[in-house]
Formats: C-alpha cells, sequence, structure tokens
C-alpha cells in the first residue's frame, strides 16, 4: 500500500468544489445584515466529483472550454483553496505558475522579486544565489530586472514567474496557460525547458488552449466540461474528442 | 499534533517570513527622506504633546512625567500598531494569497516580528531617555524581555482572530480605531493605576494591558520585581488564546483566497 501510494505524485478522490456566488459581494456588516432573509447567494457548483491520480513522471493536460473548471482544479491541486468534498493528496514539492504576476512585490525590482519569490517556495538567499543568474538569464530581461515589476510588460511578468518556478527543484509543476503571453520565441524556449524538466522525471500538469503544445508536450490529457471529468485518456485521443465536439475538426 | 505539523510547515517558510520582515522594515519609509527616523520620532512627537498636556493643562503630581510617559506609551504603541496593522495583514495580502500556496500564519507572524524589532528600537530611546534624565536605569530592566513575551503573545492572540474575521467582515478594521482609542484611556499610560477608584480597581485590572503596563512600569518607574503572579496569567491566557485563535484562523483560512 504505502509503496503503491509512493509513486503517485498527485492522488484527487471524489472532489466536489462549490463556489458561494452573492448577487452583490458585500464586506461590510451593515449590507450583510440587509441581505439576511433575502436569497441573494447561491452555490454554484465548479468541479463535480473529480477523481484524478497522476503518476510521478507523468505531464497531464487538462483541456476544456473557458469556465469549465480546468484553473479551479489547479488551484485546489495547489491548495490556494480547498474543496467542499473530498480529498486530495499531493506527494512531492510543488512550483506554481496558476496566475500572472503569482505573488510579486510590484513595488519590488525583478530581482528582489525572485528573492521574495523563491522564499514562498522554500528557498532562502543562500540557495537562491547561486542559482539567481541562471534565473535571470533564463528570463532574457537584462538590465529591467533591476527596475520595479509594477512597469514590466504582461509577458515580462510571464517570463519572470516561468523562470523562477522552473528553477527552484519542484517535484511538481502546475502551469496555467500563462506561457500564452509570451512571444513566440519565448513560448518555445518554455516548452523545450518544460520537455527538459519531464526528461528529469518531473510531475506535470499543465492547462493550455493550444492544443498543438499540450500535443507536442502531453503523455495523457483529462477533459472537463462544466465541471465534469468527460473524458481521460492518451492525449491524441482525448484532444480529438474534444475539437471534433467544439467543431474544429 | 496538527500545530506541530504546522511549526514545522512555518519552520520551511522561514525565508519567507524573513524576506517579508525586512521588506515591511525597509518598506515602511521607502521614498522618505529621514527613513527609519520617523519610527523613532513619531512616537516623540507624540510624547511631547501629551506631557504638555497632561502636565500643564491637567495637572497631574506623578513624579518625571515625562519619563513615566516615555515608559508607558512606547509599549502601548507597539501593540497598537501590531493590532492595527496585523488586523489587515491578510485582507491586504489579497495579490499573494490569490496566487500562490504558503502557510497564511505567515502573514501574522511577520507583523508581530517586524513591530517587535521596532519595538527594540524604541525601547533603547526610551532606556536612553531614562539615563539621560537621571531617573537611573537599574538591574531590573535585564527583565523585560519577559515583559515583551507576554505582551507579543497577549498581541498575537489578538492578531490571529482579528486579521481572519476582517477579511469575512471589513467592518472590524475600522472599528479598531475607536476600540484602541478606549483601550488607550482604559489603561495606565497617561495616568497612573492609583487615580483610579477603589471601586472600580478590580474590574480596572481584568484588562491585560493594565498588567503588562504595570510590568514595564514596575521594572523600568520603580524599579522593584515586577508581579510576576499576574503576569504568569496574563501570560497563560494570552497562550490559551493564541490556540484558540490558532484554531479559528486555521478554520477561517481555508477560504481565505475566495473572499479576499
Ligand atoms: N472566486 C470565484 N467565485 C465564484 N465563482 C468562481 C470563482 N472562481 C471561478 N469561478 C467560476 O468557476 C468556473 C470555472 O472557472 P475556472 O477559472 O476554473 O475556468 P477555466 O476552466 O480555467 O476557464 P478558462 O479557460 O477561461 O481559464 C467559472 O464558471 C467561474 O465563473
Ligand atoms: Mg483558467
Amino acid at each position: 500500500m504505502a509503496k503503491k501510494s509512493n509513486d503517485i505524485a498527485i492522488s484527487v478522490k471524489n472532489v466536489t468544489k462549490e463556489f458561494t456566488v452573492y448577487e452583490d459581494k458585500s464586506y461590510f456588516l451593515k449590507e450583510k445584515i440587509g441581505h439576511l432573509g433575502r436569497n441573494k447567494k447561491r452555490k454554484h457548483v465548479v468541479l463535480r466529483d473529480i477523481n484524478l491520480d497522476i503518476k510521478r513522471g507523468q505531464s497531464v493536460a487538462l483541456i476544456g472550454v473557458n469556465g469549465c473548471g480546468k484553473s479551479t482544479l489547479l488551484k485546489l491541486l495547489n491548495q490556494i483553496i480547498y474543496p467542499e468534498k473530498g480529498k486530495i493528496e499531493i506527494n512531492g514539492k510543488v512550483s506554481s505558475m496558476i496566475e500572472l504576476g503569482a505573488g510579486f512585490n510590484t513595488d519590488f525590482t525583478g530581482r528582489e522579486n525572485i528573492y521574495f519569490n523563491a522564499s514562498m517556495y522554500g528557498l532562502g538567499k543562500k540557495d537562491v544565489d547561486p542559482i539567481i543568474d541562471q534565473i535571470i538569464e533564463f528570463s532574457e530581461l537584462g538590465d529591467f530586472i533591476e527596475t520595479p515589476v509594477r512597469t514590466y510588460s504582461s509577458g515580462m511578468y510571464m517570463r519572470l514567474a516561468f523562470s523562477i518556478a522552473v528553477n527552484v527543484q519542484a517535484d511538481i509543476l502546475l502551469i496555467d496557460e500563462i506561457l500564452a503571453v509570451g512571444d513566440a520565441h519565448f513560448q518555445q524556449k518554455c516548452l523545450e525547458k518544460m520537455k527538459e524538466l519531464k526528461a528529469q522525471g518531473k510531475t506535470m500538469v499543465f492547462v493550455s488552449h493550444n492544443i498543438s503544445q499540450v500535443k507536442s508536450f502531453c503523455d495523457r490529457a483529462v477533459w472537463i466540461k462544466e465541471g465534469n471529468m468527460v473524458m481521460d485518456g492518451t492525449v491524441d485521443d482525448v484532444t480529438d474528442k474534444y475539437l471534433k465536439e467544439q467543431g474544429v475538426i | 499534533m496538527k500545530i506541530i505539523e504546522k511549526f514545522k510547515e512555518i519552520f520551511k517558510y522561514r525565508h519567507m517570513l524573513t524576506t517579508l520582515v525586512k521588506q515591511d522594515i525597509n518598506g515602511r519609509y521607502k521614498g522618505s527622506i529621514f527613513g527609519f527616523l520617523w519610527t523613532l520620532l513619531n512616537p516623540l512627537f507624540m510624547l511631547v504633546i501629551y506631557s504638555v498636556v497632561f502636565k500643564f493643562v491637567f495637572k497631574n503630581n506623578i513624579e518625571h512625567y515625562p519619563i513615566y510617559l516615555f515608559i508607558m506609551l512606547m509599549p502601548w504603541n507597539a501593540f497598537n500598531s501590531m493590532l492595527m496593522v496585523g488586523t489587515t495583514c491578510v485582507s491586504n495580502n489579497a495579490s499573494i494569497i490569490k496566487k500562490v500556496y504558503f502557510p497564511r500564519e505567515v502573514l501574522p507572524l511577520s507583523v508581530i516580528i517586524s513591530y517587535t524589532i521596532q519595538y527594540c528600537f524604541s525601547l533603547i530611546v526610551t532606556i536612553v531617555a531614562i539615563l539621560v534624565s537621571g531617573v537611573g536605569l537599574s538591574w531590573f530592566a535585564l527583565m523585560l524581555p519577559l515583559v515583551m513575551l507576554v505582551q507579543v503573545a497577549f498581541a498575537f492572540a489578538l492578531i490571529l482572530v482579528l486579521s481572519a474575521i476582517n477579511v469575512y467582515v471589513r467592518d472590524v478594521q475600522y472599528m479598531m480605531t475607536p476600540i484602541l482609542m478606549i483601550w488607550m484611556y482604559a489603561s495606565p499610560i497617561l495616568y497612573d493605576i492609583s487615580m483610579v477608584p477603589e471601586k472600580w480597581q478590580s474590574l480596572y485590572k481584568m484588562n491585560p494591558m493594565v498588567t503588562i503596563l504595570t510590568g514595564y512600569k514596575d521594572l523600568l518607574y520603580n524599579k522593584q520585581l515586577p508581579d510576576f503572579h499576574s503576569l504568569g496569567i496574563v501570560f497563560g491566557i494570552s497562550l490559551v488564546l493564541c490556540v484558540i485563535g490558532w484554531l479559528i484562523f486555521n478554520k477561517l483560512q481555508r477560504r481565505f483566497a475566495e473572499e479576499v
């Protein structure tokens, strides 16, 4: 039993996630009391009874239309949010790029943010010093690394976030479509880097609407539709079915 | 058991904690000419005003009144800032809470550490003032860390609860200013505890800050041993409150990313 669970990096069991949607969100007591009784909130089930086991070293793509729950699932895996029902187990150190500018302090420079961001992955100054040049070089940000990140473009944000996330020696990488904001050259470079990490045996969960990227990189794909897992299989099978249903091919 | 796991996890995130503390201390006065000096000038300014008003306008007969004020006001200021900043420490960090995982306790902890460091500086200023004024220092001052520990434990317990609730009900942060104002006047800072009428004394002493501030007064002003019995009770209560506070925080933190 222990041995079996050892090669499972991510285990998702019967997970259901619902958000409470308020018609008008209130942070203040006066409004909260005012809203009492009037039924202004409803439950919106975003993920329904998801079961997913991901083996160590596997690269899995999550595909599905906008709003189907892919990012929500990634956030659950990253323990940023918690499920209402079910259980999630993660074996290994996680690094993630869920949203753009993951935890940057925008008033600080790129270089300062490398230290800050890496500290959230448990790396201290001593651990960052030997790899910082590598991170900066990978990002190709040049002199911009010394300017506050609030002056960065979306692509520059992504470059910095990606360069950090792939250099912190995590076992599991969660990547949410943010590559899309990179230019062609950098997207290519990211994909190469991800392949390299895959070869090193890292586990990856990748969300992307770019099916050719997904195909070139993932072994397995999971299709989510309106919060349900409708298909789980090899990347070619699942993406073909998905694109057919979308009427793209 | 869960608490031990939590300690281990927070230890893993110690670099984040130190980075946050450094950012806070460096960033607090980033772009201001006097920088860190402001953290010392503000309380000094407050002190001058209070000593003039309460010495000459509302006459009182506390000996060395400015020094008395100094000794009582500095810890109160630290407590005040810890609570004010601590209350918003989760809601003001929405951007990182929504995007990255880290044990959320790091945020209130960083506030406590950062303001404790700043408080140590103001204590140095207090001690210099005591020496310069001729009031003089005794060896009892070496026990200051004990009283500080009680104060910090008490503040941390409150911050855990306040910061978590403030995510859901933002009224909390606006209620803090009047509450702390009333609390300040209900504590022996501007006046001496002996000025409180006899019949109110027992009620008055229910306020943990009375015990804590009296501890500072004993060590620095009266130059005598503090009331270890009362301080011990307040410390014990604070530790229990820290555990309860953490349980509440831990329960509420599950939805932080959705609510902030
Ligand atoms: N904090 C929230 N509160 C309420 N509803 C939310 C919240 N976050 C997401 N949702 C809802 O959950 C559903 C799934 O959102 P999610 O971000 O997971 O979609 P997605 O699959 O990543 O879509 P996309 O391809 O556009 O990125 C959406 O209907 C969205 O409205
Ligand atoms: Mg998404």
